[in-house]
């Protein structure tokens, strides 16, 4: 018994704490929600768990998540696929479509280059991201990845690699956060911000 | 009487960039600040990070930042970068803790921009920074490696060629480590000249006569010896970071992770 009568509870609270963010207690409070829920609550959230994990497929072409090959992204006519957005994660591809302004299509790296930890260039989908541009007819390459160290030694990477093709490199802007105040900005921050600063017009 | 729970800081310091600020009360911790170089960053979990940093009057600290990875709050910014210059406030039972420190707070004093410009001075400045890590011991300090860290990243940052600046600090870091090698005169028999190769094992160079009866060498140019003797007339640029990072590795047990980066192998070999 080990002092913990009901075994399925106990193992139900030791899943939920396995979740990113959930300690005991969280654990607990949870696994006693799913207790008090009726059947259907229980059904419904195990077969949704299911669903993601045997629904929910790499698109072949970006990378993304989907439920279906190619994506809703690649499939859709009104995209402009001489764009092509580089991100790291297919989290950042939902924060980026989620402003409405990207007209182009993606492609997920699936991480960064980070040689202290193992990940190198054939790690990702670089590969397949040279393919694509060699393939098709692309203009623009956008790099939209962290700006971290790590995810500028990527772009610097991916950059040398594009040097022979008739394509532009680009990155989004950066520096100053839209609605902060510049007296709190970091060093870096303004650094970017003054190194890239851009016309009125 | 000491109180017992005063930590065990050094009264000696006057300097600005290392105070002890006091006790958190609620913890029984003493908070620590210092200026330091963020040498290395894990993931811990979905907020958190496991942070290394080489302070000036500290030496290594290991820190846990609590929120670091999506961190809104003012005291971290907006998250922590590699290789940026800050202030560290950090908590600890005592200084030389040996369980992890907690991270309270990060201000960001400046970056290397020019490390994001090219890739071989970003593993360069990487290698730099993974060798620091693995050469030093935790709350050792060592000011003068701190400055010579500070000064190679700035160099790294703006040179064409960031390899001459690697190697002065492979000679910054062995010096401050007990590590310096002795490229002045043979290991075994002190003869000053016909110095041809070099041994990690015997600490230095070995002269021709005396190099037969060693297993454990690898044959230096007469350029490179130059330069690793202080030499700055020297051009020899290669053959100097291959020597160092070879015993580098000796020292470590295995080669640094970033050294392919910055020279790879089959250049290595070259003797210049």
């Amino acid at each position: 018994m080990n002092g913990e009568p009901l075994e399925s509870l106990a193992r139900l609270k030791e899943r939920f704490q396995q979740l990113p963010g959930v300690g005991p207690r969280s654990a607990e409070r949870l696994a006693f929600f799913v207790l008090r829920e009726p059947k259907e609550f229980a059904e419904s959230l195990s077969n949704a768990i299911l669903d993601i994990k045997q629904k929910i497929i790499h698109c072949k072409t970006c990378f993304n998540l989907t439920e279906s090959d190619p994506c809703a992204i690649c499939s859709n006519p009104r995209r402009d696929r001489s764009e092509i957005w580089v991100v790291e994660q297919p989290k950042d591809l939902i924060s980026l479509e989620r402003t409405g302004l990207v007209q182009g299509v993606y492609h997920v790296l699936m991480g960064h280059i980070a040689p202290l930890e193992g990940v190198e260039p054939e790690n990702l989908t670089i590969d397949a991201l040279v393919q694509r541009v060699r393939d098709g007819s692309v203009r623009e390459v956008v790099l939209a990845l962290n700006p971290t160290l790590e995810g500028d030694g990527t772009s610097l990477h991916i950059q040398s690699l594009f040097s022979e093709f008739d394509v532009h490199v680009t990155r989004p802007a950066r520096g100053l956060a839209v609605g902060s105040q510049l007296e709190y900005a970091t060093p870096s921050m303004l650094e970017s911000a003054i190194r890239g600063r851009s016309k009125l017009s | 009487m000491i109180h017992p729970l005063t930590p065990r800081i050094s009264q000696t310091t006057n300097q600005p960039t290392s105070r002890r600020l006091g006790f958190s009360y609620h913890t029984r911790m003493a908070v620590f600040t210092d200026t330091a170089i963020v040498l290395n960053r894990i993931d811990f979990s979905e907020t958190s990070q496991i942070l290394v940093f080489m302070s000036k009057e500290h030496g290594k600290v290991r820190a846990i930042g609590k929120g670091t990875k999506r961190s809104t709050k003012k005291r971290f910014a907006v998250g922590i970068d590699l290789l940026e210059v800050g202030y560290l406030s950090w908590s600890s039972k005592h200084e030389r803790s040996e369980t992890l420190a907690t991270l309270t707070e990060w201000k960001q004093i400046r970056m290397f921009g020019g490390l994001r410009e090219k890739l071989s001075r970003l593993y360069s400045a990487q290698y730099v920074a993974e060798i620091t890590a693995r050469m030093t011991e935790d709350w050792d300090p060592h000011p003068e490696l701190y400055d010579a860290l500070f000064a190679s990243l700035l160099d790294i940052g703006n040179a064409e060629e960031p390899v001459d600046a690697v190697v002065q600090y492979q000679l910054a870091l062995l010096n401050a480590t007990g590590s310096l090698p002795r490229f002045d005169a043979c290991q075994r028999c002190q003869r000053s000249n016909d110095l041809s190769h070099f041994s990690s094992f015997e600490g230095g160079m070995i002269c021709r006569h005396c190099e037969a009866g060693q297993v454990e060498k690898r044959e230096i140019g007469g350029e490179t010896l130059r330069r690793l003797q202080g030499a700055t007339s020297s051009t020899a640029r290669i053959g100097p970071f291959s020597v160092l990072n070879y015993h580098i590795s000796h020292q470590l047990g295995r080669e640094p992770m970033l050294a392919q980066k910055v020279v790879p192998s089959s250049k290595q070999r070259l003797v210049e």
